[in-house]
């Protein structure tokens, strides 16, 4: 159950329009390593996980990672906002606006529309949470990236904000990777999820 | 647009960012009873920030807040908060402080309609 509020979780205010920005932008609204991949992923994985502080940590930051999916959509729109035909056609937005106009919907910047093939949810708590330590990684990868080809410094301070909560966030699923690793045969000098741990893992 | 309620929407989302941070650190650290405290702490405080934005400045933040102004549903006045113009006008300048309370449902849940407001919409 999710209750809406409306507000941001940081406030954004663009003061002028870019669609060549919005087309890069809108990567992390629908790109392989963006906040609609990430939310789906953690509140798909968290009925699954094995214990209460695995569930909660992929209940938490999927939440967390919706509310960030609407600051991108924000960024996007507002980045697009009473454009005319001219900056459309100078600014190669023009891809992206003969399918979608300055509606916000989910693709990478290189045109590929959203697929659930961007995540994973397998029912092993070590894969899953293994491959959202990479996820949030490759979010912050994309972050560096757009800051690297952003010159705004109104967009670059929410995406420097959204970037560093990619960085907690690894942190949090590290310490909850830990608690999953705990349950296992701790003669291991390595984790290794057992074929017989089905009891240990709670399934 | 109230310059003061513009601040204290600014404080609560301040105050919304550390609750939800504290948050996903006692997800992983739920013994640590000190920054259990803090979160208590830092709630009561959205609590405050939310009770004024949504009872002095009639701004409602949720559409269950909404059901408290009067007349007219303000849910759907009030600017989203991904338009530029965001938070926008506070829509019930007219109503003072006091109705405002007034008007609030504090009663019983069976009875969590503000009548007098019903009657007017009619």
């Amino acid at each position: 159950m999710w209750y809406y509020e409306k507000k941001l979780q940081r406030p954004i205010n663009i003061k002028h329009t870019n669609p060549e920005l919005a087309k890069i932008v809108i990567s992390q609204y629908g790109g392989p390593d963006g906040e609609l991949g990430a939310s789906l992923r953690y509140l798909s994985q968290r009925f699954s996980m094995p214990n209460e502080i695995t569930k909660s940590i992929c209940n938490d930051i999927g939440s967390e990672e919706l509310g960030h999916l609407e600051m991108i959509g924000t960024l996007v729109h507002q980045l697009t906002k009473g454009i005319d035909c001219d900056e459309v056609k100078k600014s190669g937005f023009s891809t992206y606006y003969v399918d979608h106009g300055t509606a916000v919907y989910p693709v990478s910047a290189s045109g590929q529309s959203w697929t659930a093939s961007y995540i994973q949810s397998c029912g092993d708590a070590i894969a899953d949470l293994t491959e959202n330590l990479a996820a949030e990684q490759k979010a912050r990868k994309t972050y560096d990236n757009i800051l690297r080809l952003s010159d705004d410094p109104d967009v670059n301070d929410v995406i420097k904000f959204l970037r560093a909560r990619e960085v907690v966030h690894f942190q949090r699923f590290g310490e909850a990777l830990r608690t999953v690793q705990d349950l296992q045969d701790c003669k291991k000098t390595f984790a290794m999820p057992s074929i017989c741990s089905c009891q240990n893992m709670g399934i | 647009m109230d310059a003061k309620l513009k601040e204290k929407l600014l404080k609560l989302q301040e105050s919304d960012f550390v609750a939800d941070d504290i948050k996903l650190y006692l997800d992983t650290h739920p013994h640590d009873t000190a920054m259990l405290m803090k979160l208590c702490m830092q709630n009561q405080k959205s609590m405050m920030l939310r009770n004024e934005i949504e009872g002095r400045y009639c701004y409602p933040l949720t559409a269950s807040a909404a059901s408290n102004y009067g007349p007219c549903f303000k849910w759907i006045d009030a600017p989203w908060p991904w338009c530029p113009e965001w938070p926008g006008e506070s829509k019930c300048n007219t109503v003072s402080l006091e109705d405002c309370n007034k008007n609030s449902c504090q009663n019983n849940e069976n009875d969590c309609v503000c009548k007098s407001e019903m009657e007017g919409c009619k």
